[in-house]
C-alpha cells in the first residue's frame, strides 16, 4: 500500500546544529505511528517541518502523492495535515466552540465580503462551521463547555480541546505533540480512547510522546529519534526494547556502572 | 450562536435615539455644537479603525493620524484644489487610505511591538512633514480652506443636516465591524492576536489577514478623515498634531477588542476637553492623569468597568430573588 | 569635501547625545522589557533644572549637572512608583499607555514649576574652537563628545563588572530566575531607572543652551533618540549608540545635501530600510519562540 506520508532524507539544521539528521520515515493510512527519543532528539523539529513551520535545509515531504516540503503551515493544513503543540497553543482569548471554529478555518467557506452583507451562503457556512465544531466537541467529550472562556479550563481539558481543535477541519493526518504531557492515568485513559476513535474515524495519527507505557498501549508502529537520527524503526515490542533504544534514554550500562 | 442580548438592543436603541435629537436639543442653528457632535462622528470611526487593528489583532499602529491625514487632504486636495465631485472625491480618498492601510500591512508583517510603534511613529511624521512642505500639492503651511459643504440635487446641506449624514456613516461603520468581528475573518484576527503560530498552524494566512485588516483600518481612519475635511471646512497638518494619542486613549479606555470600546473611548475622550474648559491650560496635564488612571484601575476600560458592574448587580438582584423563598421556608418552620 | 566633514562631525557630536537618551531607553527595556515612551521628557527636566542651577542661581557647572540628574532621578524614581509599579504585571499595552501618558504630565509638573516661556540658558561650556584644515571645531563640540563617550563607557563597565549591572544582565534575561538566586529586583529596577534619568539628565543640561530651553523640547528629542536605540536594537545598549551616532549623521548629511525641513523624512527611510533588513534593529537579539 502507498505511503500516506513520506518524508524522505529530512535534514534540518540551524547553524552548526543538525537538529534532524537525514530521516527518513512513511506513515501507512489509518495507523497510529509514534515518534520518540529522548529530549532534544529532534522530534519536535521534525513535525514543525512536516506541518511547514520550518523549511528543511534538505530532504522532502511527499503527502498523498503530493510534494509540500515547500509549503507554509497554512497551506500544509489546508491539504489535510493538522497538529498540536507541546506548549498549548489555544487561542485563549476566544470560547472554546469559537477555538474549534477557528479549526476548522480551511472548510468554511466565507469570505469577508459575504460575512459584511450576510449572504444566505455566507449565514450557511457559519452555521456548518459551528455545527461541524460542536459535533467536534462531542467527539471529544466537552459539548457541554462550549461557550466557556477557553483560558479557564484545567491544564488536561486544554490539551483535550487543542485535539478537538485539529480535528475540526476532517484531516488526513493528525499529528499529536506530547499530548499525554503532564495527564493523570485517568486523563491518559480518556486521551487513549480519543486516538483510537480517532483512528476508527478513517484519520491516520502522528504521535511524539515520552509515556512509554502509553506509547506501547497505542501505537502500531514506532521510531526512534536519537540526537537528530533514526536509530530503530518498528512495532512497538521491537523498538521500545532495542539495546540502542534503551541505550539513548539511559545512557550505557558500562558507564552507568563506572559512575 | 450569538444573539443579541434584549438588554443591548434596548440600549442601543435608546442610544440612537440620543444621537438623532441630539441637534434639536443644541439647537439646529448652533454651529459650534453642531460641529462637535460631528465630531464624535468622526472620531468614533477612528476609534473603531484602531480597534479593530489594535484591539482585535494586536498591531500597534501610533501614528493612526496619519491615515485620518491622508484621507482628508486627498478629499481636500480633490474636491478643493480639483474641482472633483464630493463623492468621487470621497471615494478616492478611501482607496487611497486603503493603499497607505497595505504599506502598514508590510510593515506588519516584518516587524513587531516596539518596532513597529516607532516605524508608524516615523510615518506618520514623514507624511506629516510632506503635507508641510509640498505647498504645490497640499497648500503646505496654509492648509486647504473653504471647503464646500455638500450639494445634494443642487440642495447645499446644512451643518446640522450633514450630522445625520455623518451619524448615518458612523453608524453603518459600527454595523461593519459587529458584522466583520462576528465572522470567518474576524474569528482569524483574534486567533492570529493571540497565538499567531497556532493560527497559521489552522489555516490562517496571517500575512494576508495583516494586509487586509491594515487596508480596512486605513480605510476607515481615511474615511474618518474626509468628515473631518467636509465638518471643518479647513484643513492643516497641525490639527491632526494629537489625533494619534488621542485615538489610542479613546480605543484602550473605552475597552480593546470590544464592540462597545470605541463608543464609550470616542464619548469620553472627545466630551473630556469640553467638560474641562474652565482647566483649558492644564488640559494636557489632566488628559495624561486620566490615561494613567484608567489604565491602572480600569483595565479593560470603561466598557470593561461597565460590564463588571452590570455582573455585580445581577448577581445581587438573583440573590435577592432567592431571599424571600429563605425567609417564607423559616417562617414555615 | 570640507562641508562633509564639518557636517559629519557635527552629526557625531548630535549623535553622541541622541546616544545618552537612547541609551536611557534601551536600558530600560533591556531590563523591564518595556519601552519608556517619556524617556525624553526626562530630558526636558534635565535641561530646566540645569539651565536654573546654573543661570539663575549661578551655581557651578558641577553642581548644575549634578543637581539635575539629583532632581531628575528622584522625580523618576517617584512617579515609577505611582504609575508604573501597579501595572507590571499587565499586559505590555497598558504600561505603554502608562508611559504615554506620563508624557503630558510631566511636561504638566514642568509647565506649573517653571511657566511655560522659553528659556535661555547661558552656555555650559566655554567658548573657543579649533580649526584644522578648514574645518572648524568647537571646544563644546570636544567637550560634548567627551563627556558623552565617558558616560557611554561608564556605563558599559558598570553592566560588565560591577554587581550591580551584571544583575541587571540578569534580570533581563530572566527576572524569576534572577530573583531566586538572591537578586534585589526592586534595587535593580529603582538602579535602571536611575541610570537612565542621570543619562537623561546632562544631556538635558548640556543641550539647554543649544536648543533654548522649553517644555516641549523633550518630545521631538526623545522620538529621535527612540528611533535611534529601535534602529540599533532595541535592548542593545551598543545598538543604541550605533543606532544614536548613524542618526545623528543621517540628519546632518539631509540638513547639508537635501533639505532640513526634509530631516524626518530622510531619518524615516533609514528606519525602514534597516528594519526591512533587519526586523530586530542592526544588533538586535533575535528571540527565538519555542513551538
Amino acid at each position: 500500500m502507498a505511503a500516506l506520508l513520506k518524508a524522505s532524507n529530512i535534514t534540518m539544521q540551524f547553524g552548526g546544529l543538525k537538529a534532524v539528521d537525514n530521516v527518513d520515515m512513511e506513515i501507512q493510512p489509518g495507523e497510529i505511528h509514534a515518534l520518540i527519543g529522548p529530549n532534544g532528539a529532534g522530534k519536535t523539529t521534525f513535525f514543525n517541518v512536516v506541518s511547514g513551520i520550518y523549511s528543511p535545509t534538505s530532504g522532502s515531504v511527499i503527502f498523498d502523492g503530493e510534494e509540500i516540503t515547500k509549503l507554509k503551515a497554512y497551506q500544509v493544513t489546508a491539504k489535510g495535515i493538522t497538529r498540536t503543540f507541546q506548549n498549548i497553543l489555544l487561542f485563549e482569548n476566544m470560547s472554546i466552540v469559537e477555538n474549534v471554529m477557528v479549526g476548522g478555518h480551511t472548510r468554511t467557506d466565507s469570505g469577508l465580503v459575504g460575512s459584511l452583507l450576510r449572504t444566505g451562503k455566507s449565514r450557511r457556512a457559519e452555521r456548518e462551521c459551528y455545527e461541524n465544531a460542536m459535533k467536534t466537541l462531542a467527539f471529544v467529550g466537552m459539548e457541554e463547555l462550549a461557550d466557556q472562556s477557553a483560558s479557564g479550563l484545567p491544564y488536561g481539558k486544554k490539551r483535550i480541546l487543542e485535539i478537538a481543535r485539529a480535528l475540526a477541519s476532517h484531516p488526513k493526518i493528525i499529528m499529536l505533540d506530547e499530548p499525554a504531557a503532564g495527564m493523570n492515568s485517568t486523563e491518559s485513559e480518556e486521551l487513549s480512547r480519543i486516538i483510537f476513535k480517532i483512528r476508527d474515524a478513517g484519520i491516520t495519527v502522528l504521535l511524539v510522546e515520552h509515556d512509554m507505557k502509553f506509547v506501547a498501549g497505542i501505537s502500531d508502529m514506532v521510531t526512534v529519534l536519537d540526537h537528530g537520527q533514526k536509530i530503530c524503526e518498528g512495532v512497538p515490542q521491537m523498538a521500545l526494547n532495542g539495546p540502542r533504544v534503551i541505550e539513548a534514554y539511559l545512557g550505557k550500562e558500562e558507564e552507568e556502572e563506572e559512575a | 450562536m450569538k444573539k443579541t442580548a434584549k438588554s443591548t438592543v434596548i440600549t442601543l436603541v435608546v442610544l440612537i435615539a440620543v444621537a438623532l435629537l441630539a441637534p434639536v436639543v443644541v439647537g439646529l442653528k448652533n454651529n459650534y455644537m453642531i460641529n462637535i457632535l460631528c465630531s464624535y462622528c468622526y472620531f468614533g470611526i477612528l476609534c473603531c479603525s484602531l480597534n479593530l487593528l489594535l484591539g482585535y489583532t494586536g498591531q500597534i499602529s501610533m501614528g493612526h493620524a496619519a491615515f485620518m491625514m491622508i484621507g482628508a487632504y486627498t478629499y481636500g486636495i480633490l474636491n478643493k484644489f480639483h474641482g472633483v465631485h464630493f463623492l468621487i472625491a470621497a471615494l478616492a480618498a478611501l482607496a487611497v487610505s486603503f493603499a497607505a492601510g497595505l504599506l502598514l500591512g508590510a510593515a506588519c508583517c516584518k516587524l513587531n511591538a516596539i518596532f513597529l510603534a516607532m516605524t508608524t511613529v516615523g510615518f506618520y511624521k514623514a507624511v506629516s512633514t510632506v503635507i508641510i512642505n509640498e505647498g504645490w500639492l497640499t497648500g503646505g503651511a496654509n492648509g486647504i480652506s473653504a471647503i464646500q459643504k455638500w450639494t445634494v440635487f443642487g440642495y447645499k446641506l446644512k451643518n446640522w443636516q450633514f450630522y445625520y449624514i455623518a451619524l448615518a456613516v458612523v453608524l453603518l461603520v459600527f454595523l461593519f465591524c459587529y458584522r466583520m468581528v462576528n465572522s470567518k475573518t474576524g474569528r482569524a484576527m483574534r486567533a492570529m492576536c493571540s497565538a499567531p503560530i497556532a493560527s497559521s498552524a489552522m489555516g490562517v494566512n496571517n500575512n494576508q489577514l495583516k494586509f487586509l485588516v491594515c487596508g480596512i483600518s486605513g480605510a476607515l481612519a481615511g474615511l474618518a478623515g474626509v468628515l473631518y475635511a467636509v465638518t471643518n471646512s479647513y484643513l492643516s497638518a497641525d490639527m491632526f498634531a494629537k489625533v494619534s494619542v488621542q485615538t489610542l486613549t479613546m480605543t484602550v479606555v473605552g475597552g480593546m477588542g470590544t464592540l462597545w470600546g470605541p463608543l464609550f473611548g470616542t464619548l469620553a475622550i472627545t466630551t473630556l476637553p469640553e467638560l474641562l474648559r474652565p482647566f483649558a491650560d492644564h488640559l494636557d496635564g489632566i488628559y495624561g492623569v486620566v490615561i494613567i488612571l484608567t489604565v491602572i484601575f480600569m483595565p479593560n476600560g470603561i466598557y470593561g468597568f461597565v460590564r463588571r458592574m452590570v455582573q455585580k448587580a445581577s448577581a445581587k438582584a438573583k440573590a435577592k430573588k432567592a431571599q424571600p423563598a429563605n425567609a417564607a421556608g423559616k417562617k414555615g418552620e | 569635501m570640507i562641508n562633509f566633514l564639518q557636517a559629519l562631525i557635527s552629526g557625531v557630536v548630535q549623535g553622541s547625545v541622541y546616544a545618552l537618551i537612547a541609551l536611557g531607553y534601551s536600558v530600560i527595556y533591556s531590563t523591564l522589557k518595556m519601552g519608556h515612551f517619556a524617556q525624553g521628557e526626562f530630558y526636558m527636566v534635565g535641561a530646566f533644572v540645569g539651565c536654573t542651577l546654573f543661570t539663575t542661581w549661578q551655581l557651578p557647572v558641577v553642581a548644575a549637572f549634578a543637581g539635575a540628574a539629583l532632581f531628575t532621578s528622584v522625580l523618576m524614581l517617584v512617579l515609577e512608583r505611582l504609575a508604573y509599579r501597579p501595572l507590571y504585571s499587565r499586559p505590555a499595552m497598558a504600561l505603554m499607555m502608562a508611559t504615554m501618558g506620563m508624557q503630558y504630565v510631566v511636561q504638566e509638573i514642568v509647565r506649573n514649576i517653571w511657566g511655560s516661556d522659553v528659556r535661555r540658558s547661558d552656555n555650559v561650556f566655554p567658548d573657543g574652537s579649533i580649526q584644522i584644515g578648514g574645518i572648524v571645531i568647537t571646544v563644546q563640540n570636544i567637550l560634548i563628545f567627551a563627556i558623552c563617550v565617558a558616560l557611554m563607557l561608564g556605563l558599559t563597565v558598570f553592566m560588565k563588572r560591577t554587581k550591580t549591572g551584571i544583575a541587571m544582565s540578569a534580570v533581563s534575561m530572566n527576572r524569576k530566575a534572577a530573583s531566586l538566586m538572591g537578586v534585589r529586583t526592586p534595587t535593580i529596577i529603582m538602579a535602571t531607572y536611575v541610570i537612565a534619568a542621570c543619562l537623561a539628565a546632562v544631556a538635558g543640561v548640556m543641550m539647554g543652551p543649544i536648543y533654548s530651553v522649553k517644555y516641549s523640547m523633550g518630545t521631538t528629542f526623545g522620538n529621535k533618540a527612540m528611533t535611534a536605540a529601535v534602529m540599533g536594537g532595541f535592548g542593545s545598549l551598543p545598538g543604541a549608540m550605533l543606532g544614536s551616532i548613524i542618526l545623528g549623521v543621517v540628519e546632518s548629511m539631509c540638513n547639508l545635501y537635501i533639505s532640513t525641513a526634509y530631516k524626518d523624512v530622510f531619518s524615516f527611510i533609514i528606519l525602514v530600510v534597516v528594519l526591512f533588513c533587519r526586523p530586530r534593529g542592526i544588533l538586535g537579539k533575535k528571540s527565538i519562540t519555542k513551538v
